[in-house]
Formats: structure tokens, C-alpha cells, sequence
């Protein structure tokens, strides 16, 4: 039964769409046989109703006759559905009591007999005129946007990411989980495959981030609870004491002159040892020393030492310092928290951790970095150089399931430098196949066999294992690709391994119910091609490893592209227009069975704390309805595709 | 029986195969006179409840069209459903209403050809099976009880 509140005055606009249209369909029959229709005032045959003479009849012909509710019946609602709501907005009336019915593509175009075509479009029109008058006002609510960005991991994908938005003039808070920014590349020493000097670029982006008045930092810190939605994120932010006052501390060594106690050097991937007060490396951001629980003796003993502390001329370091937790506001997240290298050590056929020389690639790029525990000596433990090095790739391949497909570029490196440095040096690399980018400059693998080092092809299925040959060597094994054994020894191995997301990457993903990639766990892109730096909910991006594996300038440019489509949402001094195309909750009918929290994509779909019963956010809410068509109490409803609206429609267009 | 063109509901998503049923209309591919579209958000929210009442309505079949699996707008409405149309086959069986009178499959944007097969194939298939169905001569056609509008008027013109 229609709304009887208010007198409903249906007008129908028929177009012949240039005749594509009416060549096929009578529509002077078609018009006729609607105007008996119930609350239809008039029906208007147009040559073009989308062209501007077509508009302006529309919006004429609302104003005569005071028409209430519209329907077109034209060509797709894809097409031409914006442009008529605008019609019939224009005209002061509201654009959701519209319906457009596709007479084009589903009638005129499809159906050969024009009786059989007629017959079709008047189901349509009468389903439409039926459900237009069940259709009620709706309003595009407007949200209220905090413009600031949180950026979550302070490696280079977060630095740049926060750098761009604060260039933009958002604020921005940049949570780093470890003392200082820096994340992988601040361990790099020269970048493939360009062989650039990383400090050189990166640390002027560090600094620029101290600088930035937009950017607050926060280190030892990890994200407690996230809550929100695009526009309005609020985050709980731990911070862990680092005993060390940020405000006061000048950055000298006093304190880790004074320190009595050794740990191993993260930063170093434990190949040095370094005090349990520390800078963690030089242009560290920010630039002050921080504690280490695990090696400094007030913790690990309950010595009451206080050698820093009586140390320190500017009085910095407080042992009272406690955690912290930070509410932080953003009205978009920048997920930015990077990846974990496999572990080789899990894999006892690699010999990691078994034979003193075999290294992981992170640890050999502190070998060769200048501020390593080496100076950039290409050395083994001992001090001496090797007489031969041996490469494995693919190194946890079969653990993680998949080709991280960006770690053969810097395993060129090892021949490369040890090529610089020591050219006497042999080096064999064990590879499968190898992906290399096109455009690779510098350390291509042609280069590389021209100074003589050996590439050997493993079988697809083999992994090389390493084993103590005679002198303490490492001696390895492997199968090429026709089946034949071979052994080789090397003073030195170097493993590549590959990569798998954070731990942190993946708790965030699960807290802010981003979708993850099933098979890495990396978290997944939106859409793949279309919307790559963009997670799978709405206000929440990817920048770099965070979304899988990526070389240093893919990290960068996803970084920004994050940056590019959060800020696209969040313009300064605006408001976020919310479709009113959303689902609801009559309360009253709830039974708090829950179903629709678990079916929710988007978790739109929650628990209303105070009754117990289901409330929909309208900020989160995607219009799909899927929770609509399963709540088993029709307590939830959906506007503009209610059941009663829909229930008319399919009624009337079934109708003889 | 008189051969009668069998009334096909064809329940869409505003995402793919929407599309699919516009391009099939761009290309001018035949689909066949008793189709009728009502275009949904998404294959999710179609309600159980709308399909019964459209058997009771006069359709003598009903095809939901989806996103191919994987490509859901809103992540896993097409899957969603799936599931609710397996269940409504084993009524529908109960009501005496062949399973064949329901479909559901995935149709993409570009895909105006595939959409084009999967509802003639349809037709044929109604055609195939009894026009008029048996239930709706009888008087106990399913949604009568909710006394709809459309359903009482179709057991009217079929009496």
C-alpha cells in the first residue's frame, strides 16, 4: 500500500534516446497505458532527456505539475543516474525519490518484437513507479574529518610517507616501535642497484623529519588498541621508558663510556656488541641514548647501578620513568610497518648459527657498511679474508611458500663489493632462477661473471646444504638442475633469505580487520591494479613490505601513492560527504543474536554497549546489505534497498 | 499445456553483472522477452523471502547473478549468496518447486555474452520443464500466506 501521508504525484519521463529507443518500443502506447497508473500525474515523451533541453524539460515539467516522486526511463542507472539526480536536486526535491529504469540496454536493445519489447518496458515502468513511491528522502550526511595522519613503522615507507603528508600541512604522529627511525635501510650502506650511498639520502630525510614541526615522533612505541573509522581514527599508543629524557639529552657518549654493561647490537644484527645505554647509530632520529632492559644491570641483576646517570652533564637519564600511553587522533592510518627477514636458523641444513661464517644478507650488509662492526672490511670472524664465498639464494623458499621476488637484486652486492675490495675472492652463487629488474644498472649478474664470478643454477625442488667441511669451512651441496650432486667449500656463505611480514604487521591487520593476503599474510590491496596503496578498509593505506615484498623504490612510491589517496579523503578545512545508502537497526526488533557483527566485511555492524542489541556505523557502512538479507529478527533495514521497496518492485515487474 | 514465454526474475548486483546485462544490451544480444531485472547493492542482500514471493508473484524462474568468486565489491556477498540459494533449494524441493527454477552463477562487467547465454539458457530450461507450474494451479503457491499484493492477483488471473 503507498504512502498515503502526503498526496504522492508520480511523474514519468519517457526518453527515446535519439530514437535507439523508440524504433523499437511504442512509447506513445507505453505512455498511455501508464497514465491510469495510481499517483501518476503525468508521462512526458522526450527526444534526448540527458541532453540540456532534455534537462530542462525534467526539471520544467516537476515544477508544473508539483510532481513529488520521478521516474526516468532512459538508458543505465550507471550511466545517467548521477545526472538526473542532479535534475531532479536542481529542482528541490530530493534526488533519492528518483528511480531510473533501464529501457535501453535491458528492453529496447535485447528484445527483437516490439510487442515482446513493449510488454518488458511496462513491467519495468509500472515496477518503478510502484517502487518509487515507497522510496523516502535521504540525505548525504557529512563527517567531520581530523585531517592529522598516523603512520604506524618509522622505516623508510613510513618516513616517507610522513614526510609527504606533513609537506601537505597535515599533522602527522609516526610511531616507531624501536629507539630511533630508520627501520632496514638505516642498516644499508650502498643501494641496488644503483650502488648510492644510503646514509647520504636517508639521513637527510631523518633530519628532515626532526625538523618538521607537522610530525610527531614517537619511539619504543607500539599501537594498544585501534578504533574508528575513516576520518575519525582513535589510537592507543604504548610507550616503553627509555630512561633517557628526550627533552635534556645532547646526544654525546658519556653515558655509554660510563655503562658497565654489554648486549648484543641489534642494529648490527648481533655480529658487535654495544653498551646497555646507546645510541643506536650515528644521525639516529631522535638523537639520544636510550636504555636497554635487557643488558643494563638495574634490570637484569637488581644492581642499584648508577654509572650513566652520575655520568650524564645534562642530567638526561631518569630510571623513573614509566609507560606511557597516548591517545592519538588521525582521520587516516598509513600502515608502514615493513617485514621480518626469514630466520634462517630454523633451517638447520643452512648452517646458520652452526658455522661461524655463515651470514644472512642483512648481516653481511653490516659487514660492508662502514659503521659496521667491521669498518667495511669484508672479513670473516677471525679477521681474515676468504679465499671463497659462497651465495645461496632462496634461502626459507619452501617455509614461507612463495618467491619474495625482490632479494636477488641486493644479493649482487656480496659479488660486487667483495669484487671492489678483494678481487682475488671467489664467489659462486647458488641460485634458482633469478629475478633481476630489466632496468638493473650497475651490479648486473653479465658484470658480475665478466670479473669472474660463477652463477650455478639449483634445481627448482633442491635447497644447498651447508655442512663443516675440513678447517672449519663451510662446505655445500647441492643439485643442479639435471639431477647431479655437487659440493663446493666456501670461508664464507652468505645467505639470501627471503621475506615475511612483521608480526606487528599482521597484529594491526587483524585489529583494524584489514584483509590479508591468504597465502603470505601480507596485508592485501583493496583492489590489486586499481587501488594498490589502499587496504582493504576504508581510511587505512599500505606503504611498502607492510603490503609484501618491494625493492627500496617501489617503497617509496607506494609510500606516497598511500600519502596521495589518504590526503585525496581528508582535504583541510572540509568534511567527508557519507552516501546515506546504508543499513540500520529498528532496536526494537533485535534479538542480540550477533549474527550480523560476524557477517559485517567492514564491522560497520557492532554492538550497541549500552542496550546489548546491533547498531550500524554509518562511517563504516558499505551499503552491500548483506547483513540486511541474513538478520533472521528484520531488525536490520536498508535505505534504498528495503525489503519493502524491493518487495514492490519485484511484485509489480512479475506482473501479467 | 500452452506453450507461454516462461517470466524470468534475474536479481543483480550494481557491480558486475549489472554491467554484464548493459553490455549485453550495447552488443544487442538477444536476452529473452520475459526477463525481468531488479537491480541490488550486492548478490548479499538478497533476502530468501524476495525469491519466494517472486515464484508466488508469476515468475517461473528466478537467476541471481554475482560477481565471479573473488571479485566481490564488498569482499564475499556473492559467496554469501551461494550459501543461502543451496539452502533455499532444499525447500524449494520440499514445495514441490523443481531446484531448476533458481539459479545462480557469476557474471563479470565485460562479460554481456556470458550474461546473454545464462538467461536464454534459462528460458530454454523453463521451457523445458512444465510453463505453467504445477503449484501455482493449485492453491497452495509458497508466499501465499503473506498475502502480497502481486501474489494474490497471479493466482486470480491463473483461476
Amino acid at each position: 500500500v503507498p504512502d498515503t501521508r502526503e498526496q504522492i504525484r508520480v511523474g514519468v519521463f519517457l526518453c527515446r534516446c535519439a530514437g535507439t529507443v523508440s524504433e523499437t518500443i511504442e512509447l506513445e502506447r507505453l505512455s498511455e497505458a501508464l497514465a491510469s497508473e495510481e499517483n501518476v500525474v503525468f508521462t512526458s515523451i522526450q527526444e534526448l532527456l540527458c541532453s540540456p533541453a532534455g534537462i530542462a524539460h525534467v526539471s520544467h515539467k516537476l515544477q508544473e505539475h508539483d510532481v513529488t516522486h520521478t521516474v526516468v526511463a532512459a538508458c543505465s542507472p550507471r550511466e545517467h543516474e548521477p545526472t538526473f539526480r542532479d535534475a531532479v536536486s536542481c529542482s528541490g526535491r530530493n534526488p533519492y525519490l528518483l528511480q531510473l529504469t533501464n529501457i535501453r540496454e535491458h528492453c529496447a536493445w535485447v528484445t527483437r518484437e516490439p510487442e515482446a519489447a513493449r510488454g518488458k518496458a511496462e513491467a519495468l515502468l509500472r515496477a518503478a513507479i510502484a517502487r518509487v513511491q515507497r522510496q523516502v528522502p535521504l540525505k548525504a550526511t557529512e563527517l567531520t574529518a581530523n585531517p592529522n595522519v598516523l603512520v604506524l613503522g618509522g622505516g623508510l615507507a613510513g618516513v616517507e610517507a610522513a614526510l609527504q603528508a606533513a609537506a601537505e600541512g597535515h599533522g602527522v604522529t609516526l610511531v616507531e616501535r624501536s629507539p630511533s627511525l630508520g627501520g632496514h635501510v638505516a642498516r644499508y650502506d650502498e643501494i641496488t642497484p644503483t650502488f648510492q650511498c644510503a646514509p647520504c639520502m636517508f639521513s637527510k630525510r631523518l633530519d628532515a623529519v626532526r625538523e618538521s614541526e607537522r610530525i610527531d615522533v614517537l619511539t619504543q612505541a607500539r599501537v594498544e588498541e585501534i578504533v574508528g573509522f575513516l576520518g575519525n581514527f582513535r589510537a592507543t599508543i604504548i610507550e616503553r621508558p627509555r630512561f633517557v629524557d628526550l627533552e635534556l639529552c645532547i646526544g654525546c657518549d658519556a653515558c655509554m663510556e660510563a655503562c658497565p654493561a654489554s648486549v648484543g647490537d641489534p642494529f648490527d644484527d648481533g655480529l658487535s656488541v654495544r653498551k646497555a645505554i646507546d645510541i643506536p647509530f650515528p644521525g639516529a632520529v631522535p638523537h639520544a641514548a636510550s636504555v636497554d632492559t635487557g643488558g643494563c644491570v638495574r634490570f637484569t641483576r637488581d644492581e642499584p647501578c648508577s654509572a650513566c646517570v652520575d655520568a650524564c652533564p645534562v642530567d638526561a637519564v631518569d630510571f623513573g620513568q614509566t609507560i606511557q600511553r597516548r591517545q592519538v587522533e588521525a582521520g587516516a592510518i598509513v600502515l608502514a610497518t615493513g617485514f621480518q627477514s626469514f630466520d634462517p636458523s630454523q633451517l638447520p641444513s643452512s648452517g646458520y648459527g652452526r658455522l661461524p661464517d655463515v651470514y644472512t644478507l642483512t648481516q653481511f650488509e653490516r659487514l660492508a657498511s662502514s659503521t659496521g662492526p667491521t669498518s667495511g672490511k669484508l672479513v670473516r670472524r677471525d679477521g681474515t679474508i676468504p679465499h671463497s664465498v659462497v651465495v645461496i639464494h632462496c634461502v626459507g623458499r619452501e617455509q614461507l611458500g612463495y618467491c619474495s621476488g625482490v632479494c636477488c637484486e641486493p644479493a649482487l652486492k656480496v659479488g660486487t663489493l667483495f669484487k671492489r675490495q678483494q678481487p682475488q675472492v671467489g664467489v659462486t652463487y647458488l641460485h634458482r632462477e633469478l629475478m633481476l629488474a630489466p632496468d638493473s644498472t650497475g651490479a648486473t649478474k653479465e658484470h658480475l661473471i665478466a670479473q669472474g664470478v660463477q652463477f650455478c643454477a639449483v634445481a627448482p625442488t633442491s635447497t644447498p646444504r651447508v655442512e663443516i667441511g675440513s678447517g672449519g669451512r663451510a662446505r655445500v651441496s647441492y643439485h643442479d638442475g639435471n639431477g647431479a650432486e655437487h659440493t663446493l667449500d666456501g670461508d664464507m656463505v652468505v645467505l639470501v633469505t627471503g621475506l615475511a611480514p612483521d608480526p606487528e604487521t599482521i597484529q594491526l591487520a587483524h585489529q583494524l580487520r584489514a584483509q590479508q593476503h591468504e597465502a603470505d599474510g601480507f596485508v592485501a590491496a583493496d583492489h590489486a591494479l586499481l587501488r594498490p596503496a589502499q587496504s582493504s578498509v576504508d581510511g587505512v593505506y599500505i606503504a611498502g613490505c607492510a603490503g609484501g615484498p618491494k625493492n627500496i623504490r617501489d617503497t617509496v612510491l607506494q609510500a606516497q601513492a598511500s600519502v596521495g589517496q589518504a590526503l585525496s579523503r581528508l582535504p583541510l578545512g572540509k568534511t567527508i560527504p557519507l552516501s546515506p545508502v546504508t543499513a540500520y537497526v529498528d532496536q526494537q526488533r533485535c534479538s542480540r543474536c550477533k549474527l550480523c557483527l560476524s557477517l559485517c566485511p567492514y564491522g560497520a555492524c557492532q554492538r550497541d554497549e549500552s542496550i546489548g542489541r546491533a547498531r550500524v556505523e554509518q562511517a563504516l557502512c558499505q551499503g552491500c546489505g548483506i547483513c540486511v538479507a541474513a538478520c533472521p529478527s528484520a531488525a536490520l533495514q536498508m535505505h534504498h534497498f528495503s525489503t519493502r521497496q524491493l518487495s514492490a518492485e519485484i511484485n509489480e515487474v512479475l506482473r501479467d | 499445456v500452452t506453450e507461454r514465454e516462461p517470466k524470468i526474475l534475474a536479481l543483480l548486483c550494481s557491480e558486475c553483472s549489472y554491467a554484464a546485462a548493459d553490455d549485453a544490451g550495447g552488443r544487442h544480444l538477444d536476452c529473452p522477452p520475459g526477463l525481468r531485472v531488479v537491480r541490488l547493492p550486492c548478490t548479499g542482500r538478497i533476502d530468501l523471502e524476495h525469491i519466494v514471493r517472486a515464484y508466488a508473484a508469476g515468475a517461473d524462474g528466478v537467476i541471481i547473478l554475482g560477481c565471479h568468486p573473488g571479485d566481490c565489491r564488498y569482499r564475499d556477498g556473492n559467496t554469501m549468496a551461494l550459501r543461502r540459494t543451496i539452502l533455499l533449494r532444499y525447500t524449494l524441493e520440499q514445495l514441490q518447486i523443481p531446484p531448476e527454477r533458481l539459479e545462480i552463477d557469476w557474471v563479470a562487467a565485460r562479460e554481456g555474452q556470458r550474461f546473454a547465454h545464462l538467461v536464454n539458457a534459462m528460458r530454454e530450461r523453463l521451457i523445458a520443464l512444465e510453463t505453467t507450474p504445477r503449484w501455482r494451479s493449485s492453491a497452495e503457491a509458497p508466499g501465499a500466506t503473506g498475502g502480497q499484493q502481486g501474489g494474490s492477483k497471479e493466482k486470480r488471473d491463473e483461476a
